[in-house]
């Protein structure tokens, strides 16, 4: 590359004054004996005339109601599903991974949820008391780790509470058993030629037992 | 109070958006008024066709009626504006080259869109113009997309290059060393144009 070509780099550099000062001087050091290079900027210089005189064009006098129409078209069809304004698409896999930590909880929540088990709030406080109370004799910073360990709570049975189930349970049988012999008594299967073919009925009202 | 008692031109894009946000459909109609010449001429220049430009523009207002939460004011709205648009008209420009659209004001020399309309206007100094802005925009056209843009913004737009490195999400210092290339390739391409004029002329005569 010659001088003239690494000059020829700089001209709207030079025209801009975005230069370095030295560097500016070079560009009109070489200017002042190079016409090639003198045209060449001058022509630079008019290219940047040229582009900021280009006619500026205006939109069409239906715009603004071309535009409206297809705003009334757009907010008819909205769309079964969009997420919550201000939602963006990387927050989108950030909702998922809560939404299916939140069925997980619910999950073993479900599978491990017996009320029956639950301590009552006396057991509770006398756990808290015991655990609270350091053996005697125990090193003294034992006392601290003693006072947050807890004692295993062991399954707790309200003997009322069963006999309440199983009473539930009970009646509950005998009102599937009633259900089903009304259904079996029912006119309309006897009278049938093929009786009792479709017990689909009969499967679901025994699916429904305790 | 709505906008459509205020006076819109004291309000700032970013008073627009907001109220826009806030459910002022009159804001919008103030950004559409503001910015759809501006962003016509951008697009225009960047596809050289005019139905597509104004295509791309209602498209830009459509996303930005969609989109109007998405607008946060950490960047200027015109950054954004050109930013959606600027999207726009390169997916565009790849829509056509897929479907090797090729234009009837491509294949020839004679162009209605730049035909004279004002009978009082100098009409040498008219076809001279008409003449200029038909080659600067054949010199644009052959500008690679990244280049066409970076033209476009900072020569006929007149952002800031600040804005400009916004919009095409590229460090300051690669934005101006753009401009630069792309104002000598476009110098470059004007000389081959004129170069190939000057033939055609002398070859007819």
């Amino acid at each position: 590359m010659n001088l003239c070509d690494r000059m020829k780099k700089n001209a709207f550099l030079y025209h801009e004054k975005a230069l370095e000062p030295s560097m500016a001087a070079r560009v009109q050091e070489h200017l002042d004996q190079c016409e090639t290079c003198r045209n060449h900027f001058q022509q630079a210089l008019l290219l940047k005339k040229a582009l900021k005189e280009l006619p500026r064009r205006r939109t069409s006098p239906d715009f603004n109601a071309v535009l409206r129409a297809r705003l009334r078209t757009e907010t008819y069809r909205k769309p079964l599903f969009s997420f919550p304004a201000g939602v963006g698409v990387w927050q989108v896999p950030a909702y998922a991974g809560l939404a299916l930590i939140f069925v997980a909880l619910g999950a073993v929540l479900q599978r491990n949820w017996n009320p029956s088990v639950m301590p009552s709030l006396t057991d509770r406080s006398a756990v808290v008391q015991t655990a609270s109370q350091p053996a005697a004799g125990a090193a003294p910073f034992a006392a601290g780790r003693a006072s947050i360990r807890r004692a295993p709570v062991k399954n707790y049975v309200d003997p009322g509470t069963v006999a309440n189930m199983s009473q539930w349970a009970q009646q509950s049988k005998k009102r599937t058993q009633t259900t089903l012999a009304r259904y079996d008594e029912d006119s309309t299967w006897q009278m049938s030629r093929t009786p009792n073919t479709d017990r689909s009925l009969v499967r679901e009202v025994r699916q429904v037992r305790f | 109070m709505s906008l459509k008692e205020q006076k819109t031109a004291e309000l700032s894009d970013e008073e627009l958006i907001h109220r826009f946000q806030d459910g002022d459909i009159y804001a919008f109609d103030a950004i559409v008024n503001r910015y759809k010449d501006q962003l016509l001429n951008f697009a225009y220049r960047f596809l050289n066709n005019p139905e597509e430009a104004e295509d791309v523009v209602q498209e830009t207002f459509l996303r930005i009626f969609r989109n109007k939460h998405a607008y946060r004011e950490i960047a200027k709205f015109s950054t954004w504006v050109y930013t959606i648009a600027g999207n726009l008209a390169k997916t565009e420009l790849r829509k056509r080259k897929r479907r090797k659209y090729l234009y009837l004001s491509d294949m020839g020399y004679d162009d209605k869109e730049y035909e004279i309309v004002d009978p009082s206007a100098n009409t040498e100094k008219e076809v001279e113009s008409v003449f200029q802005e038909k080659i600067i925009q054949r010199a644009i056209d052959e500008l690679p997309p990244r280049f066409r843009q970076v033209i476009l913004l900072v020569e006929i737009q007149e952002l800031p290059y600040e804005e400009v490195s916004k919009i095409m999400r590229v460090p300051l210092g690669t934005v101006k060393s753009r401009v630069n290339r792309a104002r000598q390739k476009l110098q470059a391409k004007l000389s081959d144009i004129m170069e190939r004029e000057k033939k055609n002329q002398t070859a007819r005569s």
